[in-house]
């Protein structure tokens, strides 16, 4: 089955060791990239996270004010009465 | 996981094993082509994984044209950089296997010239791509310069080798088909190593697609 020629040998083994090398080097690299994948979403998910707060306060802030004019208007509306 | 390297492990021990087996298994005594048969194994796959390459990137461009989502153009044109290479790399092979069987480097065979066609064809598609600023109007120029591109590779590789009188080419022209009477032992060589170079390439360009995702993230 095997060609007796020691030479088809040689060119199989240093085909074999660069092809491995290759795959290596593919190997890694996908690795790297799954990693970079995986901190740019967390660093995705929080941006989102601290925007939704801010719109949150931002509302709050609305919210509050609104009832702050309200409390001031009925209070002046009080006194007038007065 | 598991299931999304099964596939790329598979592909790198399909072709390892195409490797190995394709330098060291016997091959039958032919004439003219000798123990160059055992190219079998390189050249042919490579034709097989640019094909499928530039299929995928035909998809994506029709998805496009359909969707407009830019994610679609950067699959299509990574799809064709890396159906390049391996047409790059099946043109060499090809060149070395017909200086040893044909005493030349390059023959005027239609089958050649037609390969070399359809290559600048998706060359042509790079340049066109980076001569555009604006990334919609690129993406649908390049989009639909790709659908005619693909139907020039189909013409030249596929059809016109096929009319020719005369082809060097086994399978073109008058020449007998190799597929048709390929020895059982080669066949459970060169089915694994279509197999295993096809999802080597799928998985070149998954690593090049999930790259420049990065990167676009990264500039926004």
């Amino acid at each position: 089955m095997i060609i007796g020629e020691d030479k088809f040998l040689v060119v199989v083994m240093v085909i074999s060791v660069i092809f491995i090398g290759l795959a290596v080097y593919f190997v890694l690299i996908d690795r790297k990239l799954s990693r970079i994948e995986k901190k740019q979403a967390e660093i995705f998910c929080q941006q989102k996270r601290s925007q939704d707060l801010d719109i949150r306060s931002q509302d709050k802030y609305k919210v509050n004010r609104e009832i702050d004019i309200s409390i001031q208007k009925k209070d002046q509306g009080s006194q007038d009465g007065l | 996981m598991i299931k999304g390297w099964l596939w790329k492990i598979s592909g790198l021990l399909l072709v390892f094993y195409s490797i190995i087996a394709g330098l060291l298994i016997h091959v039958p005594e032919l004439p003219v082509v000798h123990q160059t048969i055992r190219n079998l194994f390189f050249h042919v796959p490579m034709w097989f994984a640019m094909f499928f390459m530039f299929g995928t990137s035909l998809v994506y461009s029709i998805r496009y044209l359909g969707s407009m989502k830019l994610k679609d153009d950067l699959v299509a044109s990574q799809s064709v950089s890396t159906g390049l290479l391996f047409g790059v790399l099946g043109l060499l092979t090809g060149m070395i296997w017909a200086k040893f069987t044909w005493g030349d480097f390059w023959t005027n065979d239609p089958q050649l010239t037609g390969a070399s066609v359809s290559v600048i064809a998706y060359v042509a598609y790079l340049i066109l791509r980076e001569a555009i600023d604006e990334n919609a109007l690129r993406a649908k120029i390049s989009a639909v310069y790709n659908i005619f591109a693909f139907m020039l590779l189909a013409i030249f590789l596929g059809i016109l080798p096929r009319l020719a009188d005369s082809s060097l080419h086994p399978g073109k022209g008058e020449s007998p088909s190799p597929m048709g009477d390929l020895d059982p032992m080669m066949s459970l060589v060169f089915f694994p190593a279509a197999i295993g170079w096809i999802l080597f390439a799928y998985w070149v360009l998954d690593i090049r697609k999930r790259k420049r995702i990065i990167e676009m993230q990264h500039q926004l």
